[in-house]
């Protein structure tokens, strides 16, 4: 209990508060963005998180999570553009109720509605079971950890990208690249030839904002060639809050929809777009009047923004209490609290309790304060849209620059990251998925030390990882989220062929 | 996407190498615990598992889609220029500093997008620049690289 009464006095003083309100400003307006992701956001502010102090770099972290899930929606419904990949599912019904129907207010008002309940019940969520799942994962050894690490990076690798073997190389060339520097044991330098800038190993951030922010900036200049700006739809914004009967009737559809995105939120690899779809059509089938979905029926617009809402404090329980990052926007969180000294996993919740539940009830700030933001912001938020992206783009490149350049003070970090920028946009050409990447990277370090560590405490016994219940089944499970996407398709086939008695259809 | 598949082969195969041949003079024990050497054979004798089926998916795959990079589109010429820029950048940094260079960079980026409005390309690199000073030089106390002569 002290450490809660702590905690909510180091949350709300004025610096904080602040801090919470313009990360969820900055989310909102890197949401609203065509173009943007709640990542790009994430990664071009995280260096200039390390200029707050305390626990306020991680706060602003959480703000700029919740408000660019959130800003998504906005343009979905205006501009019939998902803003981000999570609010795809919100332009089927927003665009439609918006502009077809003229009741841009009403759409605008229940989404809003619904990305802060679905936001506030995951951190509800969080603050019940992450205590929970820290009691039980006390008892981890370091072959369960070891376990925990492969784990997490193959259900992102297996559940990332289009092609499977393109992640699990992408996966490989993250752990390669954390090997560089001295290995922590022997002392001896590894793949460092004789420089000083590699004896450190590979800085983190310069690579993240590269792989993550630039490359999609070099994307965005390839892909803006002969286009024409979109313009947003003219409406009137006026009355934004939902009125008590639209409340009423949608109430069952967010509830439910909170539920699935806190539990999609939770399962590594998985995150907000695959929430809200599920969400989706769970409301649809759910539905009375399922017809009615597409043509801008009101539980369709609130069912995919309350799940992917609810999937930011769903994402944060395996980060804090395992330390094993849910999706890409969690991964780079993962590094920030890392930066911070922050090292999520149970031990936090024993050693570091007030600045935990400083994380969870900054979840709980970040949600209201969208909601806030929402409702009396939502006219400039709409004018947001009208930015072109020959001034975004540029913007872009140049807050990359800074941002890079900003942790070390080292124009080597401002190379490194174009580097990984022009590497990273080849390599999504190609089909490759950059959260194994980044992830192997963040994750390699630690899954190498437990490996050895379990291998010394069992007197180098490789079963070691079999005889314990939970690795053996992390390890299980792992392997087998690399298999499910070749099983899946013959999964599908065989089912085909047993309902349709002989062949299968194509 | 064939070919494109086999140079990935290639450079995959060479990392891999590289690997074998960067750690074989790295002890594989120590303390008593697996030395410097494996981890990294370990993950390269994976990514070489996955060289090996990607190399099969590419062989037995039965349609090739179109080259994911397409070299006479004007969207990666435009990439390209891009790179000569950010060349150009990177040589300008140290000289002029952040803030000049960033002015300079904003107005070549924005003319390689296509953007023809001589005033509003001015203006947009003034008031970026001025915003990113303001935010990170002044409030932030970021010292962004200065120029030689100051």
């Amino acid at each position: 209990m002290e450490n809660v009464i702590t905690a909510f006095s180091n949350l709300f003083n004025p610096l904080y508060m602040s801090i919470i309100a313009g990360g969820t400003l900055c989310g909102i307006f890197v949401g609203v963005m065509p173009g943007l992701s709640s990542v790009m956001g994430l990664t071009i502010m995280l260096p200039i998180t390390f200029t707050l102090k305390g626990e306020g770099g991680i706060l602003m972290m959480l703000g700029i999570f919740c408000g660019a899930i959130y800003g998504g929606s906005i343009t979905a419904c205006l501009l019939n553009t998902p803003g981000t990949a999570n609010s795809a599912a919100t332009c089927l019904d927003g665009y439609p109720l918006a502009v077809k129907y003229g009741q841009a207010s009403r759409a605008l008002g229940l989404s809003t509605y619904a990305s802060t309940f679905g936001g506030i019940f995951s951190a509800i969520m969080l603050l019940w079971t992450a205590p929970m799942l820290a009691k039980i994962a006390l008892k981890f050894s370091p072959a369960e950890y070891f376990g925990l690490m492969v784990f997490g990076i193959s259900i992102v690798t297996g559940l990332s990208g289009k092609n499977v073997i393109k992640s699990m190389l992408g996966a490989c060339l993250g752990l390669l690249l954390a090997t560089i520097g001295v290995d922590s044991i022997s002392g001896i330098y590894r793949f460092t030839f004789d420089t000083v800038f590699l004896g450190g190993g590979i800085s983190f951030i310069p690579v993240l904002i590269g792989l993550f922010a630039f490359s999609q900036g070099l994307i965005s200049v390839e892909e803006e060639f002969g286009k024409k700006g979109q313009k947003a739809a003219n409406v009137n914004l006026k009355g934004l809050l939902p009125s008590f009967a639209d409340i009423k009737v949608t109430f069952p559809t967010v509830i439910r929809s909170s539920i699935i995105g806190t539990i999609i939120g939770a399962i590594p690899g998985t995150g907000g777009d695959i929430a809200s779809w599920l969400g989706y059509n769970e409301a649809k089938r759910w539905s009375k009047h399922p017809e009615k979905f597409g043509d801008g029926a009101i539980d369709g617009i609130v069912a995919p923004e309350s799940a992917n809402n609810a999937v930011s404090g769903g994402a944060l329980i395996p980060l804090l209490t395992l330390g094993i990052p849910g999706d890409s926007g969690t991964a780079i969180m993962l590094g920030a609290f890392m930066m911070q000294g922050l090292i999520p996993g149970p031990l936090l919740f024993t050693e570091q309790t007030a600045k935990v539940y400083t994380i969870i009830f900054g979840l709980f700030a970040a949600n209201i304060m969208m909601g806030f933001f929402g409702f009396a912001g939502i006219r400039m938020f709409a004018k947001i849209i009208q930015i072109p992206k020959t001034i975004m783009t540029p913007m872009i490149f140049v807050f990359c620059f800074v941002g890079t350049y900003a942790m070390n003070h080292d124009m080597n970090d401002i190379i490194l990251m174009i580097v990984a920028g022009v590497v990273g946009f080849f390599i999504l050409k190609l089909d490759f998925s950059i959260p194994p990447i980044i992830l192997g990277m963040i994750l390699g370090r630690p899954a190498e030390e437990n490996l050895r560590r379990s291998l010394v405490l069992s007197n180098g016994d490789p079963l070691v990882f079999f005889k314990r219940p939970i690795s053996c089944a992390l390890i299980i499970i792992a392997l087998l989220s690399l298999f499910y996407p070749f099983v899946l398709p013959w999964i599908r086939k065989k089912i085909a062929l047993k309902r349709n008695g002989s062949k299968p259809q194509e | 996407m064939k070919r494109c598949n086999i140079i990935l082969i290639i450079i995959m195969l060479l990392i891999a190498g590289g690997v074998f041949y960067q750690t074989q003079d790295m002890p594989d024990e120590v303390f008593g615990t697996l030395g410097a050497a494996y981890w990294p054979r370990f993950i390269a004798v994976v990514l070489l598992i996955f060289t090996v089926l990607l190399s099969i998916q590419t062989i037995f795959s039965k349609s090739d889609s179109p080259s994911p990079i397409n070299f006479k589109s004007g969207g990666i010429k435009r990439v390209f220029a891009l790179f000569g820029i950010l060349i150009a950048f990177g040589i300008a940094l140290p000289i002029l500093g952040f803030l000049f260079s960033s002015f300079l960079f904003i107005i070549a980026v924005m003319l390689v997008m296509g953007e023809k409005k001589k005033s509003w390309i001015f203006w947009s690199s003034v008031g970026i620049t001025a915003g990113i000073y303001v935010i990170f030089d002044y409030l932030l106390k970021l010292m962004l690289p200065r120029p030689f002569f100051m």
